[in-house]
């Protein structure tokens, strides 16, 4: 499965083996912890990682972009790793030039200090009936859109095998997104409530965890 | 010769004082030293060997009346807590010749107010370790420093030389001798197979000749094993590691015994045995201590002081207590567990009966059933000279990269002449040009071709063609990372009221929650607050925690041991029938009942069936080691058969597949297996994607500067930097695969873990060896500590998306 779609508060959403979500009825991508620049600010510190990964992040936003064709697209948070460093520019550009909205919601990670194009800062952002956050929210009456964690999975099976996926996590009032950036690294969760669902994600697609019966 | 003559009239008046006589290797050293030539001296410890170097080193400042404020000998030791008594045992030789020279300790327990002092002038004599050796040559001025330095001593050179330290250490004494041709450098090292070679790859090649001599002593000692065994010995459990169930036979021998030394292989099972004593022995508070890596300092030096002045009777301890440390003769010792290997086993027992022609005793305390093989095997092997060799490292480019980086540091360096020197290491007397090419760039450009938008930021190139580092934020953060010793990150633990007890792993305190309470240092805490770098906690009465326990790596039989232990049980079949008595029949009886036990001329398998899957288990007996690289290489093979996926385990005596689908040995047996054509291939494509060489990569990364592990309290200030090298390894199998340092990992596995050379031999052995294959309904003794093993891997031939599938199939 490429993509999953479901309803959540009478809304209808795309989720993408991209690491993205299509709100149809909005015509949003969303997409978190994109964590742009981590590998340039990591290399201008004396540590040689190779410098390709950056360029794969923006083309599969793109391919994403051109499968949905959204009016806006919404970042749940660390957008940038850190300071401005020259592998911004890439994306700054690509803002610049766009014809779709762009909006940030302010994360952990994203320090930026001047104004850029067509990309739109937020602390938070209400749109009914969805309260978009880059921290999840606990208790919130209205459903809660996240990110922040990077949530992974660790499925077991027979023969004491283990293999370990990012995963969108959804639960009655939350839905947390995986770090959609390269070289971002991820956080083992764990199933809280039963009644939670957990989309796992591979290069290739997308594997809904069933859930054992509850009793 | 007359400075000869001179000396010896001068130490000999003083030894006869103390009523000592030289022994031969002393004198033969101190004329050797006079000489200005460089060597190797190879003797146990408690040998004397100290003052088979210092008189001699010292000895032209007496004779030339000469009272220099320069640094004229370094001391280097592998361990940080030999140096203090190092420091002393040459202090007294001073003292008591009336000797006016300073000495010195610098290493990573040194004050910041004692290194200040260093920096602006260094003592005469200066005991070291390697780490901060190469801290010395990262701080300006370094080649001043060294220009009156006579001697290089490096100390118990033979824990060293299998190691990256060893290379740390070429690489040093390559540029001391470089920038003064003058320096003589001697090591001191325990019996080890390959001595010869040892002494060439300290001295390094003078002239593309190897030289220097080689001083052997001639002192033997005995040792006597004496197994602590079960009275039934169906009481022994079949797996574990703990053994303190023999606690009670281990009890008159504390008793009768002045002083005690117990080893364990692991610090969490130092403060399990310490905390079971306690409760068994009561009367012993007070009278006894713990001691291993991970306890403070101050703590550490005040429980060797107090072995040393027969302050307390026992002490439970890790290989932490294994060097040097020449306190008083300890009565008994035991081993608590296999000691892995003879070497390390013998010089264990060495730290009883000091004296020269004296016998050492060393108990051993197996933990479990299979064991005791382990026991008997170690009793012959002990009387037998031989030891295990120790192999160098090669091209260890991680180090490289962190010792050039120092000296760009430092006084910044030129390309060729450094090449040039370097060359004369053992380690990179092979390295090729494209090799240092791109090392350099690494260093310079961050290895790959320029991009764009790069801003690769470490050592620069000035006009004059010196490379340097300029970012005084780079110079300092190299600084706090030099070394090859590579721990997951420490994290201090302080007492509420500040006191220091000790350093504690960062996963291991992730798992612990505020309030909980853990072990440590024979004391129970309560975890009271977590910030930064410190965890803060409190005494607790509680009787109940958990253990505080270390990944450290595991260790694996050395292939002499593996060889003994083969021998050992090839005889279990003939002892059954023929020695009644014997300890061990109940196991060789409980094996036979399903199972078999093989001869020299059989290789035995078990299949079995349990709720964990389909186990099918061999049996080579070859240590943990060669059995990771053959679980691989074997379920490799068998997975190009069809598609599978495995779960790995091994220990010293096999290893395990665990499969979710019936293995069916017969099948798979008359595919050539076994064969040792295409191994370097097939191994590769085994192990690319491995625990085995992520592990490697895990060191590779932290020590060529990849990972950054923090400053010392500093930590949230450097958190964007910090990731995690599993993760580097991703982006580089992925990004980079012919990065030299992402080759490196791969080329380490094959050549130290998995000792290509010995699993080949391992392979023709197995050819020759009779299949016996068997179906058992029950796990067999033999099996025991293999699948219990927690600690496993994966290989797969499946396709990633139908194993989630299945997988997804069986979790609901």
């Amino acid at each position: 499965m490429k993509s999953i779609c479901k309803t959540i508060h009478n809304q209808t959403f795309t989720f993408d083996y991209r690491k993205v979500v299509f709100w149809e009825e909005a015509s949003i991508l969303i997409l978190s912890d994109v964590h742009i620049g981590k590998i340039t600010h990591f290399r201008k510190n004396g540590i040689s990682l190779p410098s390709s990964p950056s360029v794969n992040n923006l083309n599969s936003l793109k391919s994403a972009i051109e499968d949905y064709h959204p009016k806006e697209v919404v970042f749940l948070g660390d957008l940038f790793h850190s300071d401005y460093n020259l592998e911004w520019e890439q994306w700054l550009l690509f803002f610049k030039f766009s014809n779709l909205s762009f909006k940030l919601i302010i994360g952990n990670h994203d320090s930026i200090n001047f104004k850029i194009e067509n990309l739109s800062i937020l602390k938070y952002w209400n749109k009914h009936p969805f309260h978009f956050s880059h921290y999840p929210v606990k208790d919130l009456e209205i459903f809660n859109l996240c990110g922040h964690i990077h949530p992974s999975f660790v499925l077991r099976g027979k023969g004491r095998q283990k293999i370990k996926l990012p995963c969108f996590y959804i639960s009655t009032n939350q839905l947390i997104f995986p770090s959609f950036g390269a070289f971002t690294g991820t956080h083992i969760i764990h199933l809280k409530k039963s009644a939670d669902e957990i989309i796992l994600i591979s290069k290739n697609g997308l594997f809904p965890l069933e859930q054992p019966d509850s009793f | 010769m007359r400075d000869y003559k001179n000396f010896k009239k001068w130490i000999l008046k003083w030894m006869d004082s103390k009523g000592w006589k030289p022994q031969k290797f002393q004198s033969d050293t101190w004329k050797e030293v006079l000489k200005g030539e460089s060597g190797l001296i190879n003797a146990p410890t408690g040998s004397g060997k100290t003052l088979s170097l210092i008189p001699a080193i010292v000895w032209p400042s007496i004779d030339n009346n000469e009272n220099s404020n320069q640094l004229i000998c370094l001391w280097i030791t592998p361990l940080r807590s030999l140096s203090q008594q190092i420091k002393i045992s040459i202090e007294e030789f001073l003292m008591e010749n009336n000797l006016n020279l300073s000495v010195g300790v610098r290493n990573g327990d040194t004050s910041i107010k004692e290194r200040n002092k260093q920096r602006n002038k260094l003592p005469n004599i200066l005991v070291t370790t390697p780490e901060s050796l190469q801290l010395i040559i990262s701080s300006k001025d370094w080649k001043k420093k060294f220009a009156f330095l006579r001697t290089v001593v490096v100390d118990e050179w033979h824990e060293l030389i299998g190691s990256k330290r060893g290379v740390q250490v070429e690489l040093c004494l390559a540029a001391i001798r470089h920038f003064n041709s003058s320096t003589s450098i001697w090591g001191i090292s325990a019996t080890i197979g390959n001595i010869d070679q040892a002494k060439d790859v300290l001295l390094g090649k003078i002239k593309d000749k190897n030289n220097g001599v080689l001083i052997k002593s001639n002192i033997k000692k005995k040792i006597q094993v004496k197994s602590i065994a079960p009275k039934e010995i169906n009481h022994m459990p079949w797996r574990g590691h703990l053994g303190t169930n023999l606690t009670p036979q281990l009890i008159p021998i504390i008793k009768k015994s002045k002083s005690t030394l117990i080893f364990t292989n692991t610090r969490s099972q130092c403060e399990l045995w310490y905390q079971n004593l306690l409760d068994k022995m009561p009367e012993l508070a007070g009278d006894m201590a713990m001691h291993h890596g991970s306890i403070d300092r101050n703590i550490r030096l005040w429980v060797e002081d107090a072995i040393r002045n027969e302050k307390i009777k026992v002490v439970v301890c890790t290989s932490s207590l294994d060097l040097g440390v020449d306190f008083h003769p300890v009565e008994s010792i035991v081993q608590v567990g296999g000691p892995k290997g003879v070497a390390r086993f013998v010089q264990r027992a060495g730290r009883s009966g000091h004296r020269p022609n004296e016998v050492s005793k060393i108990y051993f305390l197996p933990t479990h059933a299979i064991e005791l093989i382990e026991s008997a095997a170690l009793s012959k092997a002990v009387k037998k000279d031989f030891v295990e060799q120790r192999s160098p490292y090669l091209l260890s480019f991680d180090v490289l990269i962190q010792f050039l980086v120092s000296l760009a540091v430092s006084d910044g360096f030129f390309a060729e002449q450094t090449l040039n020197y370097i060359k004369k290491t053992h380690a990179f007397s092979m390295i090729s040009n494209q090799e240092w090419e791109w090392v350099l760039r690494n260093i310079t450009v961050g290895s790959q071709s320029l991009q764009a938008y790069d801003e690769y930021k470490r050592v620069d190139i000035l006009e004059n063609g010196l490379f340097k580092v300029n970012s005084r934020k780079i110079a300092m953060r190299h600084r706090v990372q030099i070394g090859t010793i590579v721990s997951d990150a420490l994290l201090q633990l302080k007492s509420i009221n500040g006191k220091r007890i000790g350093k504690i792993e960062e996963w291991f305190v992730s798992k612990l929650n505020k309030g909980e309470v853990f072990l440590f240092g024979g004391q129970y805490y309560k975890i009271f607050q977590m910030k930064n770098m410190e965890v803060i906690v409190k005494k607790s009465k509680a009787k109940k925690g958990k253990i505080v326990s270390w990944m450290g790596g595991r260790m694996s039989f050395s292939s002499y041991m593996s060889e003994l232990l083969r021998e050992e049980l090839y005889e279990l079949n003939k002892s059954l029938l023929s020695d009644p008595e014997n300890p061990l029949n109940f196991l060789t009886k409980k094996q036979l009942e399903f199972s078999a036990i093989p001869n020299s001329g059989e290789f035995l398998i078990e299949s079995f069936q349990t709720k964990d899957g389909f186990h099918t288990i061999f049996y080579p007996f070859e240590g943990r080691f060669i059995h990771e690289a053959l679980s691989h290489l074997i379920a490799y093979r068998i997975s190009l058969l069809k598609p599978i996926t495995f779960s790995l385990a091994y220990n010293d005596y096999g290893f395990e597949l665990l499969s979710d689908e019936f293995l069916d040995v017969q099948d798979i047996l008359d595919n050539n297996l076994w064969d040792d054509s295409y191994l370097y291939q097939d191994l590769k494509d085994s192990i690319n994607t491995s625990e085995m060489a992520r592990r490697k990569f895990r060191d590779i990364a932290v020590i060529s500067g990849l990972v950054f592990t923090g400053m010392p309290n500093k930590r949230k200030g450097n958190k964007d930097l910090q990731s995690g090298s599993q993760l580097l390894f991703d982006v580089f199998r992925d990004y980079e695969p012919d990065n030299l340092l992402y080759k490196q990992s791969i080329n380490e596995t094959f050549e130290y873990q998995l000792e290509e050379g010995r699993l080949r031999a391992a392979l023709k052995r197995i050819q020759d060896q009779k299949l016996i294959w068997k179906k058992i309904p029950y796990p067999s003794p033999f099996s025991f500590p293999i699948i219990t093993d927690r600690m496993r891997e994966n290989l797969s031939s499946e396709k990633f998306e139908d194993r989630i599938k299945k997988m997804l199939l069986q979790y609901s």
